[in-house]
Parts: structure tokens; sequence; C-alpha cells
């Protein structure tokens, strides 16, 4: 993992809807990311939202469906454009999801979890070496949430996740959301998990609220980020070399202002932990 | 040998001689394009969005000091400096309220617009004459926006003007001189050729034509509204009205007919009938959304943008 | 068992509801379809079948969301039977690739016309508008010269957007629309003519 990436700040994953707020109060916004599916193909209204972006921003590619957990391969069609637009962008760093979306023929639309076992390590490094050697910007990997766990577990998460960081020199884009909603789902601390990833290679966060169903935490990034997922979000600041963070609100979105309020919470949380 | 009458193009059949002109016309027009290309290669990118953009910069850019005037009157009638006077037969007019601006509560555009526009009159020039003396105030805009590459100068207008006429001349010269030619020698046949000339002169209006921005400066105008698009709902019945300060930036971006259904409708209206009065040159920019019709029997909602999917969150399965 | 086919009997579960029925009743027939060891599908049945018909309903959820924002009239005016009519569509058909809400979405607005306005089990005014709706979405995409014709889309309709609840027997009428956009261009030119 490349020691010397630029630390960006604070920011949120762009939403079609606050352009214009953006622009109205850029100084309060450090970087962005834009989810990479997005722009592929893209219309000209589209085509020229990125090119602004890009020309006022550091922007970082999230990709949704390359789907690195795929026994069968990457989809050459999707890693096609993900590569083009990542080599268009030039981004410090770029990221996807540890997780597959895509079998058998079946587009399953959305990240689901992989079994944790050996097999599952080498199919997940064997597609992130083809893609590397597409796109010279380093990957980061982000950890999903997850309904179920799959039989057969060779290991736990938290070394499933240790041993492909290692083996592909990846760098971890730590959901503290997802950990947290998983912590509770699925009854372990999070604590443990920390302490059990290489929190050296967490380059970048991702935050926001999920909510309750029928007694399960759903990771629907559609509400403020609760208490407990920003004590999760301090513990990992003060511990791992952090380069970015990101407000990842999809749903329900607030006014403007209420954006930007978890941004100065973030950067002040932030800034508090490094003095 | 007489050398105007016996010569390689007065002898050239005019088949033959259709072809020679069109290749003439197509060089001749893609050397124009080059040439006024050149005028503009010393600005390859484009300005950053400033993080606080001016209004009447922008409102200049977009459609010169006319627009200019109409953000001043805005911000003046937001401030309470001015107010409509009771409609009349002949419109709707401003006057001054009680309300008596200090000197350094205004800029000296404000100022110079208050000073027109506080005393009641429906004079048919009272826009023209006013922004023609706002000009004087908005030459700093000028000047700041020609340094950008934004504006064409007088110097880029006078060289696109003199290339089309050399272009002309040349074309229109050697058309001129064949259909001369012909109907000397009797052929009467020189209607395509006729067609040619008017659609080559066509096409140099539109190349050579003056211009008020370059095509940076259209692309920047375009970039500017694009990313100030969303305030837009703003002005839309059913959403709350834009601040003052966001009203002054949609009337820079997209002038005073964004408010028509909004608390500003009666100064939108008096805009749109001052356009139709005084209209001269070709003002501002895109009067449609980017991505609705122009055109007429339409609905034109088609539901929301279709590009911009979901994120990464999960979902509730309950419905 | 190996990963891929994990997966690929993962991928039919979460989006196949009968298959997810089957495996609860009959996890060994399950198993012998798919090439699963009978332990394994045994297991998916009695520790998971729950989980993952979650997962699948959040997946449909999550699809219709999406078609809801790119379909906002035809969602006004059904209300909540756009949930029930969505899920049943769902049920059906699954889209793929990098646009698949977009694809979702024209999908969905040719399944209301083809299938229930047909069959009579919504009005047909409905289903015209999703098909109008849809037809935005498309010419927005891809830059073309889309024609369509309709029938029944007429200011009628615009009335009828407002006060879904009223249902009255429209007459049919034939209407004409077009749209273009030309490649590159963001404009769309739209018009549409009533024409008996």
């Amino acid at each position: 993992m490349n020691p010397n990436l630029p630390t960006l700040g604070v920011g949120f994953g762009f939403r079609a809807p606050y352009l214009s707020s953006l622009f109205l109060h850029r100084e309060e916004v450090d970087f962005l990311e834009i989810v990479a599916d997005h722009y592929f193909d893209p219309v000209p209204e589209k085509q020229r939202e990125l090119e602004l972006l890009a020309d006022h921003f550091p922007l970082i590619p999230h990709g949704l469906s390359l789907s690195l957990g795929s026994a069968e391969g990457l989809d050459k069609n999707y890693t096609r454009q993900l590569v083009s637009l990542i080599h268009r962008l030039k981004p410090p760093w770029w990221s996807e999801h540890l997780a597959f979306t895509r079998a058998g023929g079946v587009e399953i639309g959305h990240l689901t979890p992989l079994p944790y076992t050996w097999e599952a390590v080498e199919a997940v490094c064997k597609n992130i070496r083809e893609v590397r050697s597409q796109v010279e910007a380093p990957l980061l990997l982000e950890n999903i949430t997850y309904t179920f766990r799959l039989p057969g577990a060779e290991m736990t998460e938290s070394q499933f996740l240790s041993e492909i960081l290692e083996h592909t020199d990846c760098g971890l884009l730590l959901d503290v959301t997802n950990l947290y909603i998983n912590s509770v789902n699925h009854g372990f601390e999070v604590a443990d998990f920390l302490n059990a990833i290489p929190l050296e290679r967490v380059v970048q966060l991702h935050f926001v609220g999920g909510e309750w169903e029928q007694g399960q935490l759903i990771d629907t990034h559609s509400q403020p980020t609760p208490d407990a997922v920003w004590e999760v979000m301090r513990d990992v600041l003060r511990r791992a070399p952090v380069k970015g963070v990101i407000l990842e609100r999809d749903e329900n979105l607030p006014p403007f202002p209420d954006i930007l309020a978890e941004l100065t919470r973030a950067r002040q949380l932030w800034q508090g932990v490094t003095e | 040998m007489d050398w105007f009458n016996d010569n390689f193009i007065a002898n050239m059949q005019g088949p033959d001689f259709l072809w020679f002109f069109g290749l003439c016309s197509i060089a001749t027009l893609v050397y124009c394009a080059r040439r006024i290309n050149r005028l503009y290669s010393g600005f390859s990118t484009l300005p950053r969005i400033p993080e606080k953009p001016s209004p009447y910069e922008i409102a200049y850019l977009r459609g010169g000091a006319r627009e200019v005037l109409w953000v001043a009157l805005l911000s003046l009638y937001q401030s309470g400096y001015l107010t409509l006077a009771p409609a009349t037969l002949r419109g709707r007019v401003f006057t001054a309220t009680e309300k008596i601006p200090s000197p350094t509560e205004l800029n000296s555009i404000e100022r110079s617009v208050y000073s027109d526009f506080a005393s009641p009159t429906s004079s048919p020039n009272l826009y023209l004459n006013s922004a023609m003396r706002l000009e004087v105030l908005c030459h700093e805009f000028k000047t700041s926006l020609q340094a950008k590459g934004l504006l064409v100068t007088t110097a880029q207008n006078t060289i696109r003007i003199k290339t089309g006429w050399c272009a002309f001349l040349l074309l229109g010269g050697l058309g001129g001189y064949k259909i001369l030619i012909a109907l000397s020698r009797g052929h009467s046949n020189i209607g395509f050729l006729l067609i040619l000339e008017a659609l080559t002169t066509v096409a140099l209006l539109i190349l050579c034509g003056v211009r008020i921005r370059t095509p940076n400066g259209e692309e920047y105008l375009k970039r500017l509204q694009q990313a100030y698009s969303k305030l837009r709902t703003t002005t839309t019945v059913g959403f709350p009205p834009p601040t003052d300060d966001n009203a002054l930036l949609l009337a820079g971006l997209f002038g005073m007919s964004v408010f028509s259904a909004t608390d500003y409708a009666p100064l939108s209206g008096m805009y749109v009938a001052s356009v139709q009065v005084n209209s001269a040159g070709n003002g501002d920019g895109s009067s449609c959304s980017s991505t609705s019709s122009c055109g007429n029997t339409s609905s034109c909602s088609g539901g929301s943008s279709c590009s911009s999917g979901g994120g990464c969150g999960g979902c509730s399965s309950s419905s | 068992m190996s990963l891929a086919d994990t997966q690929r009997l993962i991928a039919l579960l979460a989006t196949d509801a009968s298959l997810r029925t089957q495996l609860l009743s009959d996890p060994l027939a399950v198993a012998a379809r798919y090439g699963v060891d009978a332990k394994t599908a045994q297991t998916l049945a009695k520790e998971i079948a729950e989980e993952i018909e979650r997962f699948a309903r959040s997946l449909i959820g999550k699809r219709r969301n999406e078609v809801c924002k790119l379909l906002p009239r035809t969602k006004r005016v059904l209300g909540n039977c756009f949930d029930d009519l969505f899920r049943l569509y769902a049920k059906t058909t699954l889209p793929n690739g990098t646009k698949k809400h977009l694809q979702d979405a024209v999908q969905f607005a040719d399944f209301l016309h083809t299938k229930l306005a047909a069959e009579k089990q919504i009005p047909l005014w409905i289903a015209e508008l999703a098909r109008y709706e849809a037809s935005w979405l498309e010419v927005r995409t891809h830059p073309c010269l889309l024609i369509r014709g309709f029938r029944a889309l007429t200011k009628e309709t615009a009335h009828l957007e407002a006060n879904p609840s009223l249902n009255p027997a429209l007459r049919p009428r034939r209407t004409l629309a077009l749209w273009l956009r030309l490649p590159g261009k963001e404009r769309i030119y739209h018009t549409y003519l009533t024409l008996f």
C-alpha cells in the first residue's frame, strides 16, 4: 500500500440534488466520492456534471458492481468502463466492495456476502490482480453488511479481510456504520474486530445512519449518524492513518445544512483525536 | 486573347464549376474556422467557478449591461428601496419607497440604477438608457471576462468580420464572375450556383458573425448554469422560495423570467416586456432547461433524472 | 461445494421466490437440481432461509425505490398499488447491465401496459402514463428519434393525474408522440398530437 497517499479531508458521497448547494458551500467540502456506475456511458448532462465536479473537487470513484468476489471472474464490459473512468479522473485511489453481485448469469443487484473460505480469498485476489493490472491507482476494499453468513466458514470476517488485504496490498475503506450494524445484528464486539484487522491499511472511512426493521439494523443510508457510530469512528481515527472520511447519505436526503453539520462534526472529531 | 472571357474558370462546364465552387467554399470555410479558432487558442482551460460568484458579473457575461440592470433592480426591490407603483394603462413602473439608502449601502451599479428608477416614469427607453449608462460601470466586468477569454474583444470581432468579408468577397467574386460569364454566353441555368452562393453566405455569417461570448464563454456560462441549476426548484410552486442572495444569483444566471411563478412575478413580467421592447443583441443563453423541450404542446415532465441510480446502501424489506 | 456453485445457488435463491419456497419444502430436490450436496441444501434451508428471504425482499425494495424515482407520476397515480404491482413484476423480471434501474423502469412500464392494462387490471390511461414517462427515460439515455402511439394520452389524463381516484370511462383517443434528441446534445424536442 502506497504510504504517500494525500490526506483529502472530509467529504460526502455526491448526490445530484445537492449540486447547487455544494457549489454554494464549496469551502466546507474537501472532496467527493462518486458512484462510478452513474457515469458509465453518460448522457451529455452527466458527462458535463462529471467534468464540472472533477474540475472543482478531488473525486474518488466508488464502484458498485465489479463483483470482486465472483468465482467466475470479472465482467469485462463493467471492468472496461470502470477502468476508463478511473483513467479519466486520475484519482489518488478508488474503491470497491468485498462482495459479489453476480453469479451464474444472474445479476443479484446488491452486495452479497462471501463465504469466509480460502477458495473465496483466492477468487477475490485473482480478480483484484486482474483489475489492478489495468489500473495504477490504489484500490481500497470496503467491508459490507450482511443479513446472512454462509455456512462452511474457515475463518472469521476479520481474518478473511486481513488475508485479502495482505495478499493484494490493498487499502481498506472501513465503513464504520457497516461494522457497527454487523456487530449489532450478529453479536460481536466492534473492538474485537478492530483489533484483528490491519488498521495501518485503513485509508478512508464511510459513515451514515441506518434504520431498524423487525429487530435488525439495516444499512439504509437514510438517517443521521447515530452516536454509537460516531464513537466507532473516533476510535478508528485515533488508531488508523485515515486519509479521508466520507458521509454516505443516499436516501431520505435532508437539507444540505444537515449534511454540512455532519461533515463539521466529523472534521472536529478528527481534529480532536489528532491533536 | 481575351483573358477575361477565355480562361480556365470561364471555360469550365456548369456541373464541373459547381463542384469546383463547392470545394472552394469548403476550403474557405475551413480556413475561416481555423483562423477564428486561433483567436481563442490562448485559453484552453475553463476558469473555475468562483467560491462567491458575482451575480452582476454573471449577468454581464450572459447578456451585458441590460441583464446587470435587472439584477440591480431585483436587489433594490429586495432591500425595500424600490417598489412597484400601482399599475397603469402603460404597465407597471418602479418607484422609490420611503426607505432611502445611504451612499455606502449600495454599490455603484445599484446607485446608478436607483437614481434612474426612483422617480416613476414610463419612458419606453428608460431600460435601454439606464443599461447604456451602466456599460461604463460594467467596464471592470468586461475587462475581467475578456482577460479570462470568456468575452470576445473588439479586436477579435474585427478579425472575425474581416475574415468573413474576405471570404465573402472571394467566393462571391468567384461565383459572381461565373454567373456573369454564363449570362454573357446566353446560359440561364444559374439556379444551383445561386443556391450554393446563398448557402455559403449563410455559413459565413454563422461562422464569422459578431459574437459576444467566446466558445469558452459559452461553455463557462453553461457550466455556471448547470452548477446552480438545482436552485431553480426554489422558483417552482410548492417549494420554499429562494433566499435573497440566491435570487440574485438566479437572476444573473437565468434572467428574471425564471421568477414567473414566484412573488417576483410582476418584475418577471416587466423584464420580459422590456426585453421585447428593447431587444438587441443575442442576450442570454438558453431559456429552456437543458433536458426539456422547447416545443409547444408537450407535457414536459418526464420524471426525474434517469442516470442517478442508487448507492450501495441496503433497503428495508418491507414496502 | 465449489465457490462458483455456492454463489450461483445464492444468486438464484435471492432472485427466485419459487426456488426459496422449494428449498424450504424440499431441500433435497433443490440439491439434486443444482448439483449441490444434500447437507449444504439442508443447512441453507435450516439456518439461513429466513435471512435469504429478507435479503430477497430488500432487493425488490431497492429496485422499487429506484423505479419510483424514475416514474414519479406513475407512482403518484398508483399510490400504494405501485408497490404491489412492482412486486408482481419483479417476481418474473430481473434487469442487468450498468443501467439496471433504468431498464427496470422501462420494463415495468411495459409490464403495466402489456399485461395489466391488457387484462384490465388497471385503467389504460395509467399504463399509458407509465409508457409516456418511460419514453422520456429512453430518449434521455440514448439519442434517438422516438415515435410512439398512445391510446389514452390527452389533456384529460392531466386532470386525472390530479384526481386519480376518479375513474371515468375515457374514450380512447389515438395520440402520436414524438421525441428527438440529437447525439451529443442535451435538449430534447418533444411534441404530441391527438389524432382521433
